[in-house]
């Protein structure tokens, strides 16, 4: 029997989360192999109403007989929730699984990684890679006592590689991801164009304080997607905390910034038809040509602000995407619209300024109010050449003031990187005009 | 549970097994604005794995006890297949083989609390905040968790151990105009609930900074002479040094490890640091690390020189010096990595009044609000206020510093007398499927000046 139908009859509602998940992940450093890791879990989360009282509960698996007695628990020390659980609804088809890519192995993905180790090699004798590449594979079920029956599985392989540069410590190099459901692909362009980013980091240069062009890769597109998933969460714009509170059909950003929140979107690896709650998703525009067109909710945070769910509960917190954390509004797929420039030239027309890879810290900035302030890695440019890789340098400034002077977009799009504050989606190349650079 | 967890380690064919299997009771409550958004207790459970042959290392996790001899067979097994693949042949330092129980005990054990003591502990605080005009929006977590561990290995080690810590952090969210600013209430992190009680005082203070917050305005970027509150000071060690102390982080870093040989001096003469697991009732202490060797006290600079390192046994065969009892993981679902315990810097002989009375510009930074480590570090403060000619003056906010190890550290030219250990704090450590953050962690220091830091803001 599922987890729904063990505790009918004891709660007033219930939803009812299920994900299954296995995964394989393969390390290598300096193109050996380091580790093999397997992981498979089958883990549970129960929120229930009782006298229309919230209670939640986390098991290591959907089967264990405590979920019901602890989210009882809870529920009768709890509050009056304004929300009800997902009802029934059509789900759109985002079908993201691939048996191949969920019958990979240890040895398969060692072979995966040996190859490309070699194939580095063989194109630059001194290069050696950092790699982790991973297949995780599940299925993701949620049922609510309303009538929701939200069921995907999903699939998909993913590859990080990191190029030290050969003068730097074996933290900062060149790095870029694949993610596929599968085959992973790893073409020789993409790898020439990785090995050109190491050979740019051959030194390093220190730009000087100033207000300078910043070029932002893909990887570091949730400068924009976090802030304004911060900004745009109900709970903040019912709580008035949010800035963007007031400013829906206002001008927030640069006329050649769009935002879509598109978790079907063909070209994105990890496709979703649902939210963390059994809410069905759909394209949104958030952000057209600039002015501000929407809010993200979640059942709670939509209740509060008077509005239905958007779809956009996600069970995360800053740091980690887990079925533990309670749901908060946020984006499954944030899509930034591609632009017209390829983003070499943009790289090319800029006299003095900086291309940032990476950011660091900027967990610590203030971005409820789209202030930052963060150290980056990256490369030094003058007259549109790296000239080394960046050294003590951060940048500071007001999300919405920064992408009010965009200079341009790139017609180059890549899913947005791995990583614990990552936002999903697509991203371009975006050019600011003048951004504070301080280096030390 | 050790013989069950010995048995899936017999017959296995492999250099070096062990395994451990986790059981937790956890407890969180979290109310938004006094509305509860989320009451919560659970009781995860898992085991890991792993496994060393001729050099290569498996590892698995897995959730059902039942699992653990099958599992630990295809760990075995993908340790044999790596041995085909691997160049840089691991060789895991010796420890001591450890027999033995470690239970913790507390006289405000949390477990014996109520669902809703809690839960009314925690709206009061919440009320307290949202009667602060300006105050808008509040979120306090309570959290509190009691694990017990069972560890083994094939040298015939087998332990169990406990961990016991309960917490509230409260995030204030204050709004004045176009101003909105963050206010941060964190206390506990201790076996003893009765931390968390009578702390009107410490929230009072957080809302006072919050209030004044609301009209600083940001922070000039540039490089000043800055002098470190003792948060601020802990959370610089931890991440400017402490990071690069874990050797996990070192090994592969030829260029980096050769600057922090032993003996090497990298830091000003007057800093003395040390990382202690065996600190009595703080938030980083444990009596024994996630592959059973047993903490200990280690220095780490003496007098301006590196004097130690922090180990797994991995490392400390890497670089052949002994283990330190500092290989951990969060939960059952990751790989124990090298984690600092409670890092202090210890007290030197100098007064704040002194340290800011030696600045002409410069500022005072308080508290921390997150940070990463590197030879470039980074890390956020609460607030700072602006010091002009060897006085405080006006609060500015949106401080974001970062530096580089090497100089940073030699530019330390005074230390206080006052050294405080933080009450909570977690860490983060990138690890196989994501980042590991852990919350049995602490650190510690007096009031610190720093000669010269980059702090990021607006144009001077």
């Amino acid at each position: 029997m599922t987890l729904l139908g063990r505790v009918k009859g004891f709660v007033d509602h219930a939803e009812a989360y299920a994900i299954h998940r296995k995964l394989v992940h393969v390390r290598c450093r300096e193109s050996a192999l380091e580790l093999t890791a397997h992981r498979k879990t089958s883990v549970g989360a129960l929120r229930v109403l009782v006298d229309g009282k919230l209670g939640s509960s986390y098991g290591e698996s959907p089967d264990e007989p405590e979920l019901l007695q602890d989210a009882r628990e809870a529920a009768s020390f709890g509050q009056k929730a304004d929300f009800v659980f997902a009802p029934s609804q059509t789900y759109a088809d985002a079908s993201c699984y691939d048996h191949e890519c969920a019958e990979l192995t240890a040895g398969d993905l060692i072979d995966t990684c040996m190859d490309l180790c070699q194939r580095v090699t063989q194109m630059d004798a001194d290069a050696r890679a950092n790699i982790v590449c991973e297949a995780e594979s599940g299925r993701r079920r949620i049922e609510t006592t309303e009538g929701a029956t939200a069921d995907q599985q999903f699939s998909h392989a993913s590859l990080f590689v990191e190029l030290p540069f050969v003068s730097r410590q074996a933290d900062v190099g060149a790095t870029a991801h694949v993610v596929s459901i599968y085959p992973l692909h790893v073409s020789d362009a993409w790898l020439e164009g990785l090995l050109e980013m190491r050979a740019w980091g051959a030194g390093s240069s220190v730009p000087a304080s100033g207000r300078l062009p910043v070029l932002l890769t893909p990887q570091v597109s949730h400068l924009l997607t976090l802030t304004l998933a911060e900004c745009l969460s109900s709970r903040h714009v019912a709580a008035g905390v949010s800035p963007l509170g007031e400013k829906i059909d206002s001008a927030i950003l640069s006329e050649m910034i769009t935002v879509e929140e598109n978790p079907l979107h063909a070209d994105l690896p990890l496709r979703r038809s649902f939210d963390d709650e059994g809410v069905a998703v759909e394209p949104r525009t958030i952000v057209d040509r600039g002015t501000l067109r929407g809010f993200a909710a979640d059942l709670a945070g939509g209740a509060e602000l008077g509005i239905v769910s958007t779809g956009n509960a996600v069970r995360r917190t800053l740091f980690s995407q887990r079925i533990e954390n309670a749901p908060i509004p946020c984006w499954l797929g944030a899509i930034v619209a591609p632009g017209r420039t390829a983003w070499r030239t943009m790289m090319a027309g800029i006299e003095e300024g900086i291309l940032v890879t990476r950011m660091l810290g900027l967990h610590s900035s203030n971005l409820l109010q789209g202030q930052f302030s963060a150290q980056v890695n990256g490369f030094h440019i003058r007259k549109g050449v790296p000239v080394g890789y960046l050294e003590r340098t951060m940048i500071s400034g007001n999300v919405f003031e920064e992408f009010a002077h965009v200079r341009a977009v790139s017609r180059e799009r890549e899913p947005t990187a791995q990583g614990p504050m990552a936002v999903a989606g697509l991203a371009p190349y975006i050019l600011l005009d003048a951004v504070q650079v301080t280096s030390g | 549970m050790k013989d069950t967890l010995r048995a899936a380690l017999r017959n296995l064919d492999v250099d070096y097994a062990d395994i451990r299997f986790d059981e937790e009771r956890k407890t969180q409550i979290t109310l938004g604005n006094e509305r509860v958004e989320q009451m919560t207790t659970f009781s995860p459970r898992g085991g890991h794995v792993r496994a060393y042959v001729s050099g290569a290392k498996a590892i698995a996790s897995f959730t059902r006890i039942e699992d653990a001899q099958r599992v630990a067979q295809e760990v075995a097994e993908a340790a044999r297949i790596a041995a085909r693949h691997v160049s840089d042949k691991i060789q895991l330092a010796d420890a001591p083989v450890i027999v033995q129980e470690f239970p913790v005990h507390s006289d405000g054990d949390p477990r014996e609390i109520s669902l809703s003591e809690k839960r009314d502990l925690v709206a009061h605080y919440s009320q307290m905040a949202l009667a602060q005009s300006d105050v808008l929006m509040t979120q306090f977590m309570y959290s509190d968790s009691f694990a017990h561990r069972s560890y083994a290995n094939t040298d015939g080690s087998a332990v169990e151990y406990e961990h016991l810590i309960s917490h509230i952090l409260g995030i204030l969210v204050g709004r004045r105009g176009d101003a909105v600013r963050r206010g941060f209430f964190a206390v506990g992190g201790s076996p003893d609930y009765r931390r968390l009680l009578d702390r009107d005082e410490t929230l009072r203070e957080s809302l006072a900074e919050l209030d004044e917050l609301l009209s600083a305005q940001p922070v000039r970027a540039g490089s000043y002479p800055i002098v470190l509150d003792h948060y601020g000071a802990g959370i610089f060690i931890h991440e400017a040094f402490g990071h690069r102390s874990e050797a996990d982080l070192l090994i592969h870093d030829p260029a980096v490890r050769q600057r922090l040989e032993i003996g090497t001096e990298i830091a000003s003469p007057i800093l003395n640091v040390v990382d202690d697991p065996t600190l009595p009732d703080c938030g980083g202490s444990y009596p024994v690390d996630d592959e059973g060797v047993a903490a200990r006290r280690s220095a780490l600079i003496t007098e301006g020189r590196v004097a130690g390192r922090l180990h797994s046994r991995e490392t400390a065969g890497v670089l052949g010096e002994s283990v330190t009892g500092n290989c951990r993981a969060s939960d059952a679902g990751y790989e124990p990595v090298v984690r600092m315990s409670n890092t202090v810097i210890e007290a030197g002989v100098s007064t704040v009044d002194d340290m800011i009375a030696s600045i002409d510009d410069g500022y005072y930074i308080a508290g921390g609000a997150g940070g990463q480590g590197g030879i470039d570090f980074t890390f956020g403060a609460r607030w700072a206020r602006h010091i002009r000619n060897g006085k405080l003056e006006e609060m500015v906010s949106d401080v974001n510093l970062s530096g580089n190890l090497f100089t940073t550290l030699k530019g330390i030219s005074m230390i206080g007398n006052d050294l405080r250990l933080f009450e909570y704090c977690d860490c983060g450590k990138g690890s196989f499927d994501g980042v590991q953050m852990i919350t049995r962690i602490s650190a510690g220091a007096p009031h610190i000046k720093i000669d010269s830091v980059t702090i990021g803001g607006v144009s001077s």
